[in-house]
């Protein structure tokens, strides 16, 4: 993303002329998000299966993306709206045993080696939100804005088990609440014909889903936690 | 052509070993089973079912004092309200005064 935005900004022209007040104004983008969610029952459930034997593996960072729309309401307030997909994920693996693929590289003449591990359990929890954010402008200087904000949040979450044998999956959805803080690119590059502009987006997100099947008994998945996002917009 | 089957037969054998390299430390299950514990003293027992969401789902032994050594118990896998549980995965917890001593893990499917 980042070797992708200073691509844009060799081959992209700064737009002259208009950015020296301020005008109302959308633009529409794309957002890389990384956000490090407390999942704190996840944790409980590789404790138990590390208990029971398995050198089970929790990631501590969910990734995703949003598409989002950020506007300009007045010289000192701004809205965002945002449609996004964020996944986390665990499990466990095996790979061939290093003695048993020393011997049959050997053997084979380098034919076969072991090969890739193989995943055994896979876990996956995947949350799909809305987002709707208001955000106060503390300072905007011609080429670069900062903002405050907050809002709700909406999200749809499944978790996904996956053994060899048998596949679990629960699903639920819950209202959450996000603050942060922007950081904006004002003055616009054009690439082509279009006026491109990056943002810088961190913060902390409230957003604890329940899992409303049966036997999940209100299992949470708690996507709390501070993020960061990144994205590029093209203004409108 | 001696030698290179001489090579060859291991080199399959591992190969087909390498396939075949189930070493899940879980059990897979499809009917009622009995499993083994171990208590390092004796003490009230409980034996507590719980399924993929640390839900308890069936209590197989509760404060049942026993000596230490190995002992075991099955489980026939339906949930307290005496119905199979779903195919997933299930853990048996060996609870000694209180104590967790082990967790054993099972892969339930028809």
């Amino acid at each position: 993303m980042t070797l992708l935005m200073l691509l844009l900004c060799m081959i992209g022209q700064p737009s002259g002329g208009d950015n020296d007040s301020f005008s109302p104004g959308f633009r529409i983008g794309f957002t890389f998000n990384a956000s490090f969610p407390s999942m704190q029952s996840e944790k409980d459930f590789a404790d138990m299966n590390t208990a029971a034997g398995l050198d089970f593996e929790l990631g501590s960072t969910a990734l995703g993306g949003s598409v989002e729309v950020l506007g300009d309401v007045s010289e000192k307030f701004r809205i965002r709206g945002s449609f996004g997909g964020t996944n986390f994920s665990g499990g466990y693996s095996e790979g061939y045993n290093a003695m048993q693929n020393l011997f049959m590289i050997i053997f084979t003449l380098g034919l076969f080696s072991g090969g890739a591990e193989d995943d055994v359990i896979e876990l996956n929890d995947q949350a799909i939100s809305i987002e709707a954010q208001a955000y106060y402008v503390l300072s905007r200087t011609p080429g670069m804005s900062i903002s405050a904000g907050a809002g709700p949040i909406y999200t749809f979450a499944t978790r996904k088990l996956d053994s060899p044998n048998t596949a679990t999956s629960g699903s639920g959805s819950g209202l959450g609440f996000v603050a942060s803080l922007r950081l904006d690119q004002e003055s616009t590059f054009k690439l082509g014909c279009l006026p491109l502009m990056f943002g810088l987006e961190g913060g902390y997100r409230m957003n604890n889903i329940k899992i409303s099947d049966e036997e999940a008994d209100d299992y949470e998945l708690d996507f709390s936690g501070p993020f960061v996002k990144l994205g590029s917009y093209i203004g409108i | 052509m001696g030698k290179f089957l001489l090579f060859l037969l291991p080199a399959s054998l591992l190969i087909f070993a390498g396939c075949n390299d189930s070493t899940y430390p879980f059990q897979q299950v499809t009917d009622e089973f009995t499993f083994i514990y171990d208590l390092p003293n004796e003490g009230g027992v409980d034996l507590i079912v719980l399924n993929c969401y640390m839900n308890n789902i069936r209590t197989l032994l509760t404060d049942s004092t026993q000596s230490s050594g190995s002992h075991s118990s099955s489980w026939d896998l339906l949930d307290s309200s005496a119905v199979r549980v779903p195919d997933g995965l299930y853990y048996i917890r060996i609870v000694l005064d209180d104590d967790v001593i082990e967790t054993q893990m099972y892969e339930v499917y028809k």
